[in-house]
């Protein structure tokens, strides 16, 4: 009998479940701002769920929330949603800036209105923007005034 | 006024005209027996007659007997989608909308049936659901096996709804795109109780919707984990109805089943729902595997129109390494050991030292993703990379990742299959039947399947002795998983396997034959050789306990082994010599060689040869695979 319960927990955890987030919004950013939330760390690391991405709780209240209750207007691309792109895609995004290129990097210009010269002013910036104790993603949205100029 | 009352009264007797004429239309035409009906609200044949909606949400239903009554539900719709006063509270009871504002796709399906327009309503936030995703096209999404975390190691699929293209440069930025999910909501952590809810469907199960760029983090750059993008070729009125089903569906909760109703059984339903003529989820195996799933809408006439490869971090930087000549190659090989970063681009021309930097870069975010992600450790090391290749200035040129085509899901073969064959053992004769529920064993072929694990779950194997007509379950495997990690130089992980399962041998002390359970486990080193020769040396440990031992009920030992296995196209081989030394048990010392050959005559069909020698007890077989 103790062996089938072995056998059981190993079963049962080895099949295919992605666990889905939780509504703890603890990670390791906070939560950003109203919508998007942010990567978030389960609470106990490891076998079950290393990460676990969470949008103020789930997609519904996302939608929820944009849709009046909080600051974040109705522009599809709020700055607190470019807040929240910079945060949630912070490695990928700081690779793109240093390498002066990359999926991310176009992806931001695109929310930001900015062409592919931005990434030069980013590129030329990176120490500036990733300084310690700078707000990196107001900086780059700041930075991002030039374009629509 | 007289003039208003009497629009006022005429609005109001033709919409009653409408639902009488639309209700009766209803039952008459027997449209609650309509297929795309049933599929939306995710209706389930009964063994005995009638449907159920495995939807457990009250509020999902407008009529208290919809989950089980389909006719009497639709009714119930038809009259709310025609008195927009009429509101439904949600389920957190924060929103309180029209019928035709929660329910869309219900609302959209009943206009094509009935040819009639039905009162349009303001709705909000679906509105804004709409706006925020500018749904265009659809795209199934599989990601691959990830074996370090036991419950991914199937994969995982998900669907992505498409934006439309950029209005300012046309272009499309897959990352602001959706990726839509039903996943288990994890109710505990203790394994033993997720398990069984698990097993037992007791976890509720919903479906979450996540920008793309979430999913692509996670798993790409998190996990290290290739995804597999199919684009679908649906309609706009279907993608118009699919995301409309999603906003319904979003509001209904599930019971999460592990083997059946999963990830990806409820999005295939979701598709089903949208194109009356596909059958996806009706010839399901009772257990639905991700990768299965790839390949049955693969097989669909004129439904997948592109694949997309979408690299791992690791493959990313394995492309980055293999672009650099010989010298940086050797400086990366260098960093992997030293971490150091002062001689990693000392000397070196402009565009070798951005080559060099972008790749160690990389190789971090593979090696630490915790660290990195947490900006703790390695991060901290890392700045020091990436604030050089910013001082360097200048583009790094866009780096295309050759998509491994060999590990695709859609190609791979059935994870499931029967085997017919012969054993001679011990000198006595059996004829065999066996079974294999899942997924992928190390002399299967490669293609489509982790090349260098095995993933057994449920594998049994029954014997008929023909001389004393006795019939047996020779070996039923919970249980095994052998992950070959190749050591290279900037991957020092170990190879480990673990096994839980109960067998029947003459070895382990028995008079005769005897059965026995058993949980073993090992760590290792592999090293691999032209992609597919692998090495490994072993450290293993064996507990068996059975009643039929002579003395000890008993046995538990440790030892070391090797194995090779050979793995290319349609021929494979493996073989293990394992020492282990018994600190209990009747016996101390047992030897065990096994040597296994399998020819794979096409995707389907595959001839295994296969002996064993355990203590000077000998076993041959010859067996007939069959993968479905």
């Amino acid at each position: 009998m103790k062996s089938f319960i072995v056998a059981l927990a190993v079963l049962g955890s080895a099949v295919s479940v992605q666990a889905a987030s939780g509504l703890k919004g603890n990670g390791v950013y906070g939560v950003a701002g109203c919508g998007l939330g942010s990567l978030v760390f389960g609470n106990e690391e490891g076998a079950m769920q290393v990460i676990a991405a969470t949008l103020n709780g789930t997609g519904v209240q996302t939608f929820g929330i944009t849709s009046g209750t909080s600051n974040c207007g109705k522009g599809l691309f709020a700055k607190a949603e470019v807040n929240s792109f910079i945060e949630s895609n912070s490695v990928a995004l700081e690779n793109d800036i240093a390498r002066g290129q990359g999926e991310t990097l176009s992806t931001l210009n695109n929310m930001l209105g900015c062409d592919s010269k931005f990434n030069g002013t980013l590129q030329q910036n990176y120490k500036e923007i990733y300084a310690p104790g700078v707000n990196s993603s107001e900086k780059i949205v700041t930075l991002a005034q030039s374009c629509q100029g | 006024m007289k003039m208003g009352l009497l629009l006022f009264s005429l609005t109001i007797s033709s919409l009653a005209l409408a639902t009488g004429d639309l209700s009766s239309r209803a039952s008459t035409e027997k449209w609650g027996d309509n297929i795309q009906w049933l599929r939306l609200l995710q209706y389930d044949k009964n063994t005995f007659g009638g449907y159920t909606s495995p939807a457990e949400n009250p509020a999902f239903f407008l009529h208290p007997e919809g989950k089980t009554n389909p006719a009497l539900e639709l009714q119930a719709t038809i009259s709310a989608l025609l008195d927009p006063e009429k509101k439904i509270k949600s389920k957190d009871g924060q929103f309180n909308e029209s019928a035709a504002c929660v329910f869309p796709a219900r609302k959209l399906w009943l206009e094509k049936i009935s040819g009639q327009k039905l009162p349009s309503v303001p709705c909000e936030r679906y509105e804004r659901f709409i706006e925020i995703l500018q749904p265009q096209s659809l795209t199934y999404v599989f990601s691959s096996y990830y074996l370090n975390n036991p419950a991914s190691a199937f994969g995982h699929t998900f669907l992505r709804i498409n934006k439309s293209a950029s209005a300012r440069d046309g272009e499309r930025y897959e990352l602001s795109d959706y990726g839509v999910g039903y996943a288990a909501v994890k109710v505990s952590d203790n394994p033993f109780i997720y398990s069984f809810l698990g097993v037992s469907g007791l976890m509720p199960g919903t479906f979450d919707i996540n920008p793309y760029y979430y999913k692509v983090r996670e798993y790409n750059d998190f996990e290290s984990r290739d995804l597999w993008e199919y684009d679908l070729n649906f309609t706009p009125e279907e993608v118009q109805l699919i995301v409309a089903n999603i906003w319904e569906l979003i509001s209904a909760e599930f019971n999460y089943h592990y083997f059946k109703e999963n990830c990806s059984y409820r999005i295939l339903a979701l598709l089903e729902a949208a194109r009356p003529s596909l059958e996806l989820t009706k010839d399901l195996k009772s257990q639905v595997m991700p990768a299965d799933t790839v390949g049955t809408l693969y097989q669909q006439k004129d439904l997948v129109k592109n694949i997309h490869y979408r690299p791992s971090i690791r493959a990313t930087f394995d492309t980055r390494y293999k672009k650099l000549g010989p010298a940086e190659q050797e400086r990366i090989r260098q960093f992997a050991r030293t971490e150091s970063l002062s001689q990693l681009v000392a000397g070196l021309e402009t565009q070798q030292k951005r080559d060099t930097l972008d790749a160690a870069m990389d190789y971090l975010d593979f090696r630490y993703p915790k660290e990195i992600l947490r900006k703790q450790g390695a991060y901290l090391f890392k700045k020091d990379i990436l604030l050089a290749r910013a001082e360097l200035g200048g583009a790094s040129e866009p780096l295309t990742v050759p998509a491994p085509w060999n590990e695709a899901p859609h190609d791979a073969q059935g994870s499931r299959r029967w085997g017919l064959g012969y054993r001679e053992w011990n000198s006595d004769r059996f004829y065999l039947l066996d079974t294999k529920l899942s997924l992928h064993d190390l002399l299967d072929p490669k293609k489509g399947y982790p090349p260098t694990a095995e993933i057994t779950m449920g594998a049994f194997s029954f014997s008929f002795n023909p001389d004393n007509e006795e019939i047996a379950l020779d070996k039923a495997t919970v249980y095994e998983v052998i992950s070959l990690a190749p050591v290279d130089a900037f991957n020092q992980g170990f190879s480990w396997r673990l096994k839980v399962s109960v067998e029947r041998g003459y070895e382990n002390g028995c008079t005769t034959l005897c059965r026995w359970t058993e949980l073993s486990g090992g760590s290792g080193i592999t090293k691999s050789y032209w992609n597919d020769l692998d090495l490994s040396l072993w450290l293993r440990a064996t507990g068996q306990t059975s009643p039929d031992f002579i003395g000890d009920t008993w046995k538990i030992g440790a030892g070391p082994a090797v194995s090779a296995r050979w793995n290319r196209d349609w021929f494979a081989l493996f073989a293990e010599s394992y020492y282990r030394y018994d600190y209990k048990g009747f016996e101390h010392e047992y030897r065990q060689n096994t040597l296994g050959v399998n020819f794979s005559v096409n995707k389907s069909l595959s001839l295994r040869l296969s002996g064993e020698e355990t203590n000077s007890v000998q076993r041959g077989e010859a067996r007939l695979l069959y993968y479905y």
